[in-house]
């Protein structure tokens, strides 16, 4: 992947911030909610894969970010759990 | 004499640079998933309020400055292209190149603190002030009080790690600028750069939360 890849990537994401930007608009906080955060995690896997070069990476360091989501992951069940069931 | 400057490099225990690279991008990741887990932390904190006082969340949202967050996302995200860019270009071994990326990228971080700064200025004159300082009369609710803690306190974690962020910029940008960094040999470039990734990594996942879904 080249410098070709950066651009996209900055296009891409100026692009979805602007998608976000509009949906702002929308009626209904909780479905605004929803897609917002959708775009964002998009974003955030365009940032690690393209700007962090974790496509390039060796697998042991792939696999240190996606233990991060899966901690993440468990930390938010947790949380969820724990609100929900009060 | 760049390949003796590489074998210089090279600690005793690793068996070559490579190696040694490795092991540094490997305990970089793992230092930054335990950043993103403290964020996390934050953001489950930040729903939990937000399904108890879902309302004074929202009306508390609206009230914030969407311009100055919306322009702030896309000042970031172009520095970490800067950023991004400037370590494509140190392995081509185009130093100055990438001194120059830093110095826009720095130039951009400045600017978003600087917004940052002014934003925070527009709300404490309306008495928006965390924790018990909170004296905004139009939203008295608890609920709204609770968001604007949150709110300085994710945004002010958020700049912190921004303001080292730069720091370190300006000092990667000195050694390019110095010949410290060739195109075999630039770790500490591409360490700076994940702490930069993570620093925009934040920071998309606070936009909607504290921007957008009002």
């Amino acid at each position: 992947m080249g410098g070709a890849a950066f651009i996209f990537g900055l296009i891409a994401l100026q692009a979805l911030t602007l998608l976000s930007f509009g949906l702002s608009y929308l009626d209904g906080p909780g479905l605004t909610l929803g897609l917002t955060l959708g775009i964002a995690v998009i974003q955030a896997l365009i940032i690690a894969i393209v700007f962090m070069h974790l496509y390039e990476s060796r697998f042991g360091v792939q696999f240190m970010a996606l233990l991060t989501l899966v901690w993440i992951g468990l930390l938010c069940l947790g949380m969820i759990a724990d609100v929900g069931l009060r | 004499m760049a390949d003796h400057r590489d074998a210089d490099a090279v600690k005793d225990w690793f068996e070559s640079l490579e190696k040694q690279e490795h092991a540094a991008r490997v305990g970089m990741w793992v230092f930054l998933a335990s950043e993103t887990l403290l964020f996390a932390a934050l953001f489950g904190l930040y729903f939990s309020y937000r399904v108890m006082y879902t309302h004074d969340f929202t009306h508390a949202i609206g009230h914030n400055y969407l311009a100055i967050g919306t322009i702030n996302t896309v000042i970031l995200l172009t520095a970490g292209f800067f950023v991004a860019w400037a370590v494509h270009a140190m392995r081509g071994g185009r130093r100055l190149t990438t001194a120059f990326m830093l110095a826009l990228a720095v130039g951009l971080g400045v600017l978003f603190i600087a917004l940052k700064v002014l934003e925070y200025g527009l709300h404490v004159r309306e008495g928006i002030m965390p924790g018990s300082y909170y004296s905004f009369e139009k939203m008295p609710g608890h609920g709204a009080q609770l968001f604007f803690t949150l709110y300085y306190f994710m945004t002010g974690l958020h700049l912190l790690h921004l303001a080292v962020a730069i720091l370190l910029m300006v000092w990667l940008l000195v050694r390019a600028l110095r010949g410290r960094m060739t195109a075999r040999r630039h770790t500490a470039l591409e360490m700076g750069a994940l702490y930069w990734g993570m620093v925009d990594v934040m920071w998309v996942m606070l936009y909607p939360l504290l921007y957008l879904t009002g």
